[in-house]
């Protein structure tokens, strides 16, 4: 047990003593959490400009471009009479999308013939795309329900049946865990888990670096790796508490669970990737390798998470691969945690794999350590 | 010339001592873009799991389930009868939505009392939830669209009248660039890209790095026969190649993998590859010779989070202030835009002239501002960043 302790405090020691793993394993987490956000603050796409291009000039069209423009998402940034300029600045980036009302709009209407608004939209951004559709569709929708309430009123009706004619069935959307669609509470919260990896994986590399140099104190093995375990599980509860416990409230990201929760959920996810560490970190040779062979490795890691484009349809080799990763099980079970708002026992296939890969990472970091501690001896 | 062409040749003698940056030059993007590429390769979400809450039962209950089910992007796996089960399954994210039919359905859609139907979609999942939303609420409405259609007709409207009266105005939707909607466009695109600035960005700070900590910077400076001048430039050329080469198979390879039509000129797509290469150098260059080793943390955040600032998955425009403008000295940011325009858009060359125009500004201005440090960072030993 003094062995355990001599191992922790020696560990700790070491990381403070140095500039190069105090800035991985300490800095590098503080700083990622406050820049990077700073895209996502806004949480949503308002006020897309939209180009109106008017050929009917009624009333009716009028009353649609003046709707678009008072809708969230979308705000009418020019009304032009010429189609392909008006399409050249969705060309150039500069509006999201262009509405054309075409003429005898109004008039198709009034004859109770079906009328088209038609809609050239920048699909190249999807953020963009999914934007000017909703804001498009909601404004014609609300336009075409009026529309059919005033026509079922002329033929007798109740303004209350004519409103439920209207739409034979009523389509309620029900956004669940991020209402508002936030960019920030989407993206961040699994960015934040992958982050806690990465700055774990590059900063043990870095910290073996310098512990092999003067590598002499015989402590078994099992202290040896107990140690280091601990060591980066305080440390980076830490992290978690600066991450989703000050950053989140500064932010103003939700974070739904119970601290407890979050403490026993990740525990086995820094263990794991401390000891997944452990046995890379052999494969660097100076402080800053372990930067230069992983930084690239964020973008794929983070993707084939799943936290973006669905687990579900991407290559079932990738799946094959992102089962190796913590981050794929620690993004998971932390969203179904902090944001989803699961009890604890919902998250037990994630924190199951979680203790897996623990098992299967501390006997490699063991067997890799003894081999390297053997051949030391020789 | 015989001067460029020995540091040239120096560097390329360097390579199998640093292993590191062999794996990082190729086999490390190379692997992330296959695997990048194996992320997107159905390019659109189909089949996402959804589950109906059906508290009705009744025929008419099920075809409104058979609605949902024809949107393209859902897959029914579960009919369940209870609250409880619908909770357990989203937060398992066993499923991306649940779809309620109401008690009662049939008799009020029958009686004309407009049921509510509601879909619970997991919108922590952004993706995967607006896509479901949007499908699902059209499918939906479209086969409630249809039994207005009926109702119409059985008052005695002709069939073009009963049509218009089901659905007055209409929005005909031409999607512009990416018809397909497809994400390998959308997202794949800026992170096969955002691999290549990492390479090109952090490679160059390690290699100058190396020979500042080494020490061997004097050798480096002989080699060019005492000159700073050809000791930078043959030490970047073959880098900036590199690069080239780089972006021809992985961001080439990605495009043609998607069959993606380049629908613009590939001389300003090759002087964009070029800025964009440049402009990264700059940076790392502007980098390590005033931060010495720590240069590689300045050049993880900045190369490692550009996908954020890049402006491709979040608009610009909706970013805070302080976001914006770091954003536009991010090589990617410009460099997307050269891609998004002369591959998906075919724009006119004077749209791209201008983020080519700021890449090159980017790399002056970076290179302007290492220039005081460049020739120390091969003469003074103390700036290795071991004083």
């Amino acid at each position: 047990m003094s062995a355990l302790l001599r191992c922790f405090r020696q560990t700790l020691r070491g990381i403070f003593r140095q500039k190069e793993t105090l800035t991985l394993l300490v800095g590098a987490s503080v700083l990622y959490a406050f820049f990077y956000p700073t895209p996502y603050l806004n949480q949503v796409l308002r006020d897309l400009p939209v180009v109106v291009v008017d050929r009917d000039h009624t009333a009716l069209s009028r009353q649609l471009s003046r709707w678009l423009d008072a809708s969230e998402a979308a705000r009418v940034s020019a009304r032009s009479n010429n189609l392909p300029a008006a399409q050249d600045s969705v060309r150039a980036g500069v509006a999201g999308a262009v509405v054309l009302i075409p003429q005898d709009f109004e008039r198709h209407v009034l004859r109770r013939e079906p009328a088209y608004v038609e809609a050239y939209v920048d699909a190249s951004y999807l953020l963009v795309y999914s934007t000017a559709m909703r804001a498009i569709q909601g404004v014609t929708g609300a336009l075409a329900a009026g529309i059919s309430v005033r026509r079922l009123q002329a033929s007798a009706l109740t303004t209350h049946a004519a409103v439920q004619q209207a739409h034979p069935v009523t389509f309620v959307a029900w956004p669940l865990f991020n209402p508002l669609a936030g960019y920030a509470s989407y993206v961040v919260p699994a960015v934040f888990i992958l982050i806690l990896q990465q700055t774990l994986l590059i900063g043990i590399g870095a910290l073996r670096v310098a512990e092999r140099r003067e590598e002499s104190k015989h402590e078994p093995l099992w202290a040896q790796l107990g140690g280091k375990l601990g060591a980066m599980i305080l440390i980076y509860a830490v992290h978690a508490v600066l991450m989703f416990g000050v950053v989140f409230s500064i932010y103003g990201f939700p974070m739904r669970a119970p601290w407890p929760d979050v403490f026993l959920f990740l525990v086995p996810y820094f263990a794991a990737v401390t000891l997944l560490g452990l046995a890379i970190a052999e494969l660097f040779d100076r402080p800053e390798t372990s930067t230069v062979a992983l930084v690239a490795t964020s973008l794929p890691a983070i993707f084939a998470s799943g936290f973006s484009f669905p687990a579900e349809v991407q290559a079932g080799w990738v799946r094959a691969v992102a089962v190796v990763w913590p981050s794929t099980w620690g993004i998971r079970g932390f969203l179904q945690l902090a944001e989803m708002g699961a009890r604890f026992d919902q998250t037990l296939r994630a924190w199951g794999v979680l203790w897996v890969q623990v098992a299967v990472y501390w006997s490699l970091a063991w067997l890799i350590l003894r081999y390297r501690r053997r051949s030391l001896e020789l | 010339m015989s001067r460029l062409l020995r540091v040239m040749r120096r560097e390329l003698q360097r390579l199998p001592r640093l292993p590191v940056l062999v794996a990082l030059l190729g086999p490390i993007p190379l692997a992330g873009a296959l695997l990048l590429t194996g992320v997107f390769h159905s390019e659109v979400a189909r089949r996402l799991p959804i589950a109906i809450l059906d508290f009705d039962g009744s025929q008419t209950a099920r075809l409104a389930a058979r609605w949902a089910g024809a949107a393209r992007s859902v897959n029914i796996v579960a009919r369940i009868q209870d609250l409880g089960r619908a909770e357990e399954l989203l937060v398992q994210r066993k499923v991306y939505a649940v779809l309620v039919v109401p008690r009662h359905f049939e008799r009020d859609l029958l009686h004309g009392r407009s049921p509510r139907v509601t879909l619970m979609y997991n919108e922590q999942y952004l993706t995967a939830g607006n896509l479901i939303v949007a499908d699902v609420s059209h499918a939906v409405n479209a086969g409630a669209g249809a039994v207005a259609f009926g109702l119409q007709r059985s008052r005695g409207q002709t069939a073009a009248a009963a049509e218009a009266a089901a659905e007055p105005v209409r929005v005909d939707a031409r999607l512009l660039f990416n018809p397909g909607v497809s994400y390998a466009v959308g997202v794949g695109l800026v992170l096969i890209v955002a691999l290549v600035q990492i390479v090109a960005g952090i490679s160059t700070i390690y290699v100058v790095g190396r020979e500042l900590s080494d020490g061997t910077a004097g050798e480096w400076l002989e080699a060019a026969g005492g000159s700073a001048v050809v000791a930078w430039i043959g030490k970047l050329v073959p880098y900036v190649l590199w690069d080239l080469v780089l972006m021809l198979v992985l961001i080439g390879g990605f495009v043609a993998w998607f069959h993606m039509p380049v629908l613009g000129n590939l001389v300003v797509l090759t002087v964009g590859a070029l800025a964009f290469s440049l402009a990264s150098k700059a940076l790392g260059v502007l980098f390590v010779v005033w931060l010495g080793e720590r240069a590689l943390g300045l050049g993880s955040i900045t190369f490692g989070t550009a996908t954020a600032f890049a402006g491709v998955t979040f608009p610009r425009i909706a970013m805070s202030p302080f976001a914006q403008v770091w954003s536009g000295f991010v090589p990617l940011t410009r460099f997307m835009l050269v891609l998004r325009d002369q591959v998906m858009v075919g724009a006119p060359l004077r749209i791209s002239a201008r983020p080519i125009l700021v890449l090159a500004g980017t790399a002056l201005i970076a290179g302007l501002l290492a220039l005081p440090r460049m020739g120390r960072a091969l003469r003074d030993p103390s700036l290795g960043g071991k004083e």
